[in-house]
């Protein structure tokens, strides 16, 4: 009973955590994106685990995570608002070629950002040639090129 | 579902075909810097000791004729802490009583020194420490609390009780 709870709690926690931290850089990691990553990776193992090393309690934990995954994907299919709130919705940050200030402050994504994507997808050289940018629900800014 | 799925995102006047939810957006953005001023709070709570683990809070004394009881007002869950009590000066043998609520919470891993007997009577385990005559002793008790939960208990020093009361995190 004790891993089910800590594998709910911990997972529910890590959900509201990373969701209202608002990282929606995980497509494409920094150093301090990684560095994240990998201690809270390791918090996250320890408090799942406690003194317990057991081949049952890993397996219940992991049958408790998949679990969980599976009835959000069922949550969010059957209802779009509970879609929006646990994976968040796509922004425009450029639309018709004119960037969205606002947008871009709040989703805190610059026009550097921008750039890198619009040359690692389309080779484009300059802001101008950017007709649509798309901060997606992934996390990552895809380009519609004009 | 099914019906979303086939209609598509709406088309914006732009001529995006996306379903961005920019109401949606604007709120959240707004609970999303809300959270993150919780997210400071929570931090300067716990650098406060309000959360265990040390800080200002973390520990409190209270002052007995017998002695003093440095206790833990936060510990957490399987993490080690210790409680310390000191002894005034006077007799030879100094006697720690602690009634049995702390153990149902609490494992006791050590105590430092050891005690020079230990024997259970009707208000829970009594440890006996000896010391030289006119000298101060103090015992430092390490515990590992066994579940979450507020505990409250009374301990006796040398014949003055204190009630003591710790919460355990999760």
């Amino acid at each position: 009973m004790d891993s089910v709870i800590r594998g709910v709690v911990v997972y529910l926690f890590l959900l509201v955590v990373v969701r209202l931290s608002g990282r929606r850089t995980l497509a494409q990691i920094t150093a301090f994106d990684f560095v994240l990553l990998l201690i809270v990776a390791e918090t996250t193992q320890q408090a799942l685990l406690g003194d317990d090393f057991s081949l049952s309690n890993a397996f219940v934990l992991i049958l408790t995570l998949f679990t969980i995954d599976i009835a959000f994907s069922y949550i969010k299919g059957w209802s779009p608002r509970a879609a929006a709130m646990l994976d968040g919705t796509p922004t425009v940050l450029i639309s018709l070629g004119k960037p969205d200030e606002v947008a871009m402050r709040r989703a805190r994504v610059d026009l550097d950002d921008i750039m890198e994507a619009a040359r690692q997808q389309h080779g484009l050289e300059r802001l101008e040639q950017i007709k649509f940018a798309i901060l997606e629900v992934g996390g990552n800014v895809s380009i519609v090129p004009k | 579902m099914a019906k979303t799925q086939l209609q598509g995102p709406p088309i914006r006047k732009d001529g995006l075909q996306i379903d961005e939810r920019r109401h949606f957006q604007e709120i959240f953005w707004t609970v999303e810097r809300f959270a993150w001023i919780i997210f400071a709070l929570i931090l300067l709570l716990a650098l406060l000791g309000l959360t265990g683990s040390g800080g200002y809070f973390a520990k409190t004394t209270q002052t007995l004729d017998a002695g003093t009881a440095e206790y833990a007002r936060f510990s957490r869950w399987e993490a080690s802490d210790e409680m310390r009590f000191t002894f005034n000066a006077g007799a030879g043998t100094h006697r720690l009583t602690i009634e049995p609520a702390f153990y149902e919470y609490l494992q006791v891993e050590g105590v430092q020194p050891a005690p020079e007997r230990a024997f259970f009577n009707e208000d829970g385990l009594v440890m006996e420490f000896a010391a030289e005559q006119g000298a101060p002793l103090s015992a430092v008790l390490y515990y590992r609390p066994l579940r979450p939960g507020y505990l409250s208990y009374r301990v006796v020093l040398d014949g003055s009780a204190a009630d003591l009361a710790t919460v355990v995190l999760p």
